[in-house]
């Protein structure tokens, strides 16, 4: 066994940033996403996981909902609601496929190019800051204690923005199990790596994940 | 009240995590000197968010402070006329007029350089100090002009006159994407927030509600549809009144109040009362409520005593009005504009309406459909506490003031 490092919580806050780029047709909005930061990019796939909203479910990412919500074109929105961040390595590739989709859309449907949608798309970055918490572990058993206590956005750092940062793009539970146990908590380890942050709420995904931990120590403990 | 005592009661209402994250965000930031500048210390949103911004700052440790601008008669219809401008009005300000904006901004620059040359960090709010900044050539910290109109369609060449203010700012905050304009600093988006220990928010006890019946000769077994809102031809009152008397025909028992107050900064809202009143024709069931600016308790309690609440503005900075009525659980109708539509969900919250007549139409549906309603203002109450509750606001501003530390970096760690 390794050295057990300590488990120190984090959390974060993003602060939003417009660009001032807005589109309102697609030709527009595929000019414009063709030469933002790719920070930007980042920003409309995964903040909106960091939102409350009603509509969560219905919405996976900002592009998806401005397709259907005011360009009104289920197609598109369909399409882009498939494409799955955590697929991704870099921004620049989860965008190159953006685009690939709008173009193969466009081609399809030339009327879309200059379609006046109902609001204007409005382009945003973030930055992402990181703040210790004053919560810490040692054992993978006060897990059980830990992720009740979690907040919404702590869960976004360590299950979601984890997984740009690890090298097994795995989230920072998993690493460090990983890392200080070795195989001992392998099967912990699939269960976690097998939740989709991407289709569910934070919200949702704490309670999963509380059942989840709860039950796996009760009957490693039983 | 104390600082800290203040903390404390915002963790029984917020959540004691908030207040955690609040402590963890602002500790290092303890040694920063930042002021707040606005032009009133009372009536209008800016006013109510500072009063309490301020001494949660403070209680956070950090050396926050807030400084009203002096200014004449002559300089307050100036900038409520550019307020009108700026959201689309069709007025043209004058040299005279810009001349008298430039000059209180200059006397201010002069009362107040000690404090602000000095400042860490200084947020000046709204148009009327914007041009503070240009008498500060030596300003030591970051500057950062926090917009909380609704600037996306101003009238003539008067953001052209303006920009050349806000581009001397290390950074903008405007409340939307949609109300910002390209600038060549940066612009940050942070939505406005209610305060829940607010007065005008906080809970109160059923006699103090009953008491809001009796004083205005409410009917309290009739419906009551209420707007609150400064008297402003924004707010639309007199579609309001359309929409109340398009019900009316159907609902005889309906009650329709309008309530508002006047602000130090604000000349023009007697002109645009007595025109409401003049629209009114005496109808008893309406009742034109001019209150004084801390009537607080008396808003909130006729909030909590009205069936369902009206914003139904034209054109909107935000409309908190929307949030504190959905704190208080109510369904709200609110015009299509501005940071309405991000705080009336339709169908989840309340209805998003265009016209007088679509308020009608939702007026008398959830009339009809009270436990709609119910389950409306319920999901409104959890949605404001998680996105429109002062904590969040004082996160994002703190979380900002990092952002322009480190203004290359995407990713920025707090130290331990």
């Amino acid at each position: 066994m390794t050295n057990i490092l300590p488990f120190y919580i984090k959390d974060c806050a993003l602060a939003t940033i417009a660009t001032g780029l807005k589109a309102r047709t697609l030709m527009e909005f595929r000019e414009k996403l063709s030469a933002i930061d790719p920070a930007c990019v980042y920003y409309h796939f995964w903040s909106p996981r960091l939102r409350p909203s009603f509509e969560h479910w219905l919405y996976l990412n900002d592009f998806s909902q401005w397709f259907r919500k005011s360009l009104h074109d289920d197609v598109l929105a369909e399409r882009v609601d498939v494409l799955d961040p955590t697929d991704y390595v870099n921004m620049e590739d989860l965008r190159d496929d953006l685009l690939k989709i709008v173009d193969h859309r466009l081609h399809e449907n030339e009327a879309l190019a200059s379609y006046q949608s109902a609001e204007e798309f409005y382009f945003a970055k973030s930055k992402i800051i990181i703040f210790q918490t004053r919560l810490r572990f040692s054992q993978p058993a006060e897990l059980v204690h830990i992720v009740p206590l979690l907040t919404l956005s702590s869960l976004f750092f360590h299950f979601i923005d984890a997984r740009r940062r690890t090298s097994d793009k795995i989230d920072d539970f998993s690493s460090w199990l990983k890392d200080s146990f070795g195989d001992e908590y392998q099967d912990l380890i699939s269960m976690l790596r097998k939740k989709d942050p991407y289709i569910i709420s934070l919200s949702d995904l704490k309670i999963k994940l509380i059942k989840m931990i709860t039950q796996y120590f009760v009957k490693d403990n039983a | 009240m104390s600082d800290q005592k203040t903390l404390e009661e915002y963790a029984k209402v917020c959540g004691a995590e908030s207040i955690d994250q609040l402590h963890q965000l602002a500790n290092p930031l303890k040694d920063l000197k930042i002021v707040h500048v606005n032009s009133t210390a009372s009536g209008g949103g800016v006013a109510e968010i500072l009063n309490k911004f301020v001494p949660m700052m403070q209680g956070l440790g950090i050396d926050a402070k807030w400084f009203v601008l002096e200014g004449s008669p002559d300089f307050f219809d100036c900038t409520k006329a550019m307020h009108n401008a700026i959201q689309g009005s069709e007025i043209v300000l004058t040299s005279t007029q810009l001349k008298v904006y430039e000059d209180v901004n200059m006397q201010n620059g002069e009362r107040l350089k000690d404090v602000l040359e000095c400042a860490d960090i200084v947020f000046i709010h709204d148009p009327q100090p914007l041009p503070l900044i240009q008498h500060f050539p030596n300003k030591k910290g970051k500057w950062i002009w926090r917009c909380h109109i609704d600037a996306s369609n101003p009238f003539g060449n008067l953001w052209d006159y303006l920009k050349k203010f806000v581009e001397q700012y290390d950074a903008t905050i405007f409340s939307l994407a949609e109300f910002t304009h390209p600038l060549s600093v940066p612009i940050f988006i942070i939505a406005p927030s209610i305060d829940p220990l607010a007065e005008k928010n906080i809970e109160l006890a059923e006699n103090e509600i009953d008491k809001v019946y009796e004083l205005f000769g409410l009917d309290r077994a009739r419906p009551i549809i209420l707007q609150v809102s400064r008297f402003d031809r924004f707010k639309d009152p007199v579609g309001v009144i359309k929409a109340y008397r398009l019900v009316k025909k159907i609902n005889t028992d309906v009650q329709l109040v309008l309530a508002g107050s006047g602000a130090a900064d604000d000349p023009e809202g007697m002109t645009i009362f007595k025109e409401v009143e003049t629209v009114a024709e005496n109808d008893p069931d309406i009742h034109i409520l001019l209150l004084p600016n801390d009537a607080h308790r008396i808003i909130n309690a006729l909030q909590r005593a009205s069936n369902i609440v009206l914003q139904k503005s034209i054109r909107e900075g935000f409309g908190l009005t929307v949030a504190e009525a959905l704190w208080k659980r109510k369904p709200v109708i609110g015009g299509s504009t501005g940071g309405i539509r991000l705080q009336v969900i339709n169908g989840e919250t309340g209805f998003v309406v265009q016209t007088p007549e679509g308020a009608a139409y939702r007026i008398r549906y959830l009339l009809e459909h009270p436990e709609e309603g119910f389950q409306m203002g319920a999901n409104g109450r959890e949605y404001v506490r998680d996105k429109f509750l002062i904590t969040r606001q004082l996160a994002e501003y703190l979380t900002l003031i990092y952002s322009l530390q480190c203004t290359d970096a995407d990713r920025i760690e707090l130290p331990v």
